[in-house]
């Protein structure tokens, strides 16, 4: 039984790997943040390398098993329509622009986060286990073993990020911002963003932007308020800055824990 | 080789999460110390548009000049609107004076005379007297636009003396700031905004002018039309109980006083001339004629040289006791107006205070904004 339940798909790694994988790349990132200057700015390559990996590994997954689903759907299985549309090079090296930038961003995030995102991110881990755990015992009578493991995780990603998102939400609203009522944007930015030193290095000024993204939102968001004359449109932008950024991190955050999934289940941990 | 939860795994997936967590407070702890540790170094010092980073050991020294600064500008603020409000009194008072000249001129000639006594006959004397008043004492003197203005140029005044006296003091403390302002590039991570503390207390918006009059309460010191039209509707009555509007029962009888002597000598004249011609036939008519005229010259002759001996009698009561009238009208405007500005004084001195209570308190701590939460 239990050989021919391998033969017939693919191996689910275990819950307890993904969940101690997932903490451990968390934990290096947090201290990685934590790090002096210098020393950070040299481990920064090594963690994009990291990142990037699982990040692009979810998204090929994920991005070939639609390709592949799209095309049993219509085309017999010898077609060489099948053969040429199934993804290759090209899809993976678009995904690959994708990873680079979302994972780069989310790197760059990691040196602005308050505590309480920290520990959002801690519980997106454990969340992110339990519905790998939940689904797959739900899921497996009624899905095409060949399909399981990566519906599971497709599942599972959107359920924790959906989670994740929705309390991230919670959080921007409850989490004070530095008052910016009333002063020009440039103003808020020299005063609420440490100024660049001048050896600054690429990953300093990253985080700059990113921080001034962030006080746009706020600043945005702050002098909309009760403002007539924006008639509405500079607070739609602070709210889409503030949220969309934030969502684009966490999505990013829930591809690389389903790359962490993917890769040890390739792994066959 | 399915992975199968094993102690080991387990034990490992505990241990990560006790070091997780582990982190998570160390994490927690090191931001709280920064945000602790953030009071020491730098003060970022927004004035005149311009940021300046001050050492936070300078700040008690920055509040008491600025104190002080503010004290001393206030005072002589206060000064000088003394002062303009004496002279812009004095002149519209001198018109009033003018138009009691002219109103006692009115009321000593013929016309007037006359004027008097038909409105006398008629009853309605204190209606004539209010009204001449109104016209020669409020209006053709320009008194009561004086009095109208005074109001706005009032503000006017304070508005641009708070204003330049927010000028000198943001100038004079921008002196100072520049000599203790240091180039060292620190992230000020709180702000004291100069800015906002004088714009607040030396800038008035209209609804501060607004809340001073109401504040202010009754006087309503401040403010175009508060004071003004309240003086000018309390002028005219009050002129004319000064002004002595006599009951038109005494007009009648300080005419008739004069009439009898008038018409004994108008006829004696008369009688004097017929006894002289005695003509008869068409020159009677013509002596008659002559008799009538001098007998009517002589009643007006008479009639003016009384109305004349009355006004030499009378006028300087009369005028003493409008200008008494005038002068404590005069003295009362002065008191309202010294309590109002005192108010005034003492709000802006308030304002001033909260403004840099805040200002100081917000330099402490980051403000901040809160669109759901607690507010610490």
């Amino acid at each position: 039984m239990t050989s021919l339940s391998r033969l017939a798909r693919p191996l689910m790694a275990s819950k307890a790997s993904v969940a101690t994988a997932a903490l451990m790349l968390w934990l290096v990132l947090a201290v990685w943040a934590q790090l002096p200057a210098p020393l950070r700015d040299w481990l920064a390559l090594p963690c994009w390398l990291i990142l990037l990996g699982f990040c692009w590994r979810s998204m090929n997954e994920q991005a070939l098993l639609r390709r592949r689903v799209w095309l049993d759907q219509y085309l017999q299985p010898d077609a060489p329509f099948h053969r040429w549309l199934r993804g290759g090079i090209l899809l993976r090296l678009f995904n690959l622009v994708v990873a680079v930038l979302l994972s780069g961003y989310l790197l760059v995030k990691m040196l602005s986060l308050t505590p309480s995102t920290w520990y959002l991110l801690l519980a997106s881990a454990v969340t992110f286990t339990l519905c790998l755990s939940v689904f797959e015992r739900g899921l497996r009578p009624y899905i095409q073993p060949s399909r399981l493991a990566p519906l599971t995780r497709r599942l599972a990603l959107l359920t924790t990020a959906g989670v994740l998102i929705l309390s991230y939400c919670v959080i921007v609203i409850y989490t004070p911002q530095p008052l910016l009522i009333a002063r020009e944007l440039t103003e808020a930015l020299a005063l609420h963003r440490p100024p660049l030193a001048d050896n600054a290095s690429l990953l300093m000024m990253a985080d700059q932007l990113v921080r001034g993204s962030e006080l746009f939102g706020w600043w945005a968001l702050q002098n909309s308020l009760g403002s007539t004359s924006s008639g509405g449109t500079l607070s739609l932008i602070g709210w889409a800055v503030l949220l969309l950024s934030g969502a684009a991190f966490l999505w990013t955050w829930c591809h690389i824990m389903q790359g962490i999934a993917s890769g040890l289940e390739r792994a066959k941990v | 080789m399915k992975g199968k939860i094993t102690p080991l795994k387990m034990r490992l997936l505990g241990w990560l999460l006790l070091a997780a967590l582990l982190l998570a407070v160390v994490l927690a702890a090191s931001r709280y110390l920064a945000e602790q540790s953030q009071q020491s170094p730098w003060v970022a010092v927004i004035l005149n548009q311009q940021t300046y980073h001050l050492p936070r050991t300078q700040l008690p020294g920055l509040a008491e000049a600025f104190g002080q600064l503010s004290a001393t500008e206030l005072a002589n603020l206060e000064q000088h609107l003394d002062s303009w409000t004496e002279a812009a009194l004095a002149t519209t008072f001198d018109k009033a004076n003018t138009g009691i000249d002219r109103y006692l001129d009115w009321y000593y000639s013929m016309p007037g005379s006359y004027m008097r006594l038909l409105f006398a006959l008629q009853s309605n004397l204190d209606e004539l007297t209010s009204q001449k008043l109104t016209t020669y004492v409020l209006e053709d003197s320009g008194f009561g636009d004086a009095l109208t203005n005074f109001g706005a140029d009032y503000e006017l005044a304070l508005v641009s003396g708070l204003a330049a006296s927010g000028q000198r003091i943001a100038a004079q403390l921008e002196r100072g700031l520049v000599a203790q302002t240091t180039d060292e590039t620190g992230s000020p991570q709180s702000i004291l905004d100069l800015d906002t503390v004088l714009r607040l207390s030396f800038t008035p918006s209209p609804q501060d002018v607004q809340r001073w009059q109401t504040s202010a309460a009754t006087t309503g010191v401040v403010g175009a039309g508060a004071v003004a039209m309240l003086t000018y509707r309390a002028v005219a009555p009050r002129l004319a109980q000064a002004g002595g509007s006599r009951a038109a029962q005494r007009a009648i009888l300080s005419f008739a006083a004069r009439l009898a002597p008038r018409t004994a000598a108008a006829v004696a004249a008369g009688g004097a001339a017929a006894g002289v011609a005695a003509p008869s036939g068409p020159g009677a008519l013509v002596v008659g004629g002559i008799m009538t005229s001098v007998t009517l010259a002589t009643f007006v002759a008479t009639d003016f040289a009384l109305l004349k001996a009355e006004e030499a009698a009378l006028r300087p009561g009369k005028e003493a006791g409008l200008r008494e009238g005038m002068q404590h009208m005069e003295v009362e405007l002065r008191q309202q107006l010294a309590a109002g500005q005192a108010e005034v004084f003492n709000l802006l001195g308030q304002q001033l205070q909260t403004g840099l209570d805040e200002a100081w308190g917000a330099a402490g701590e980051q403000a901040q904004f809160h669109i759901l939460g607690p507010r610490s």
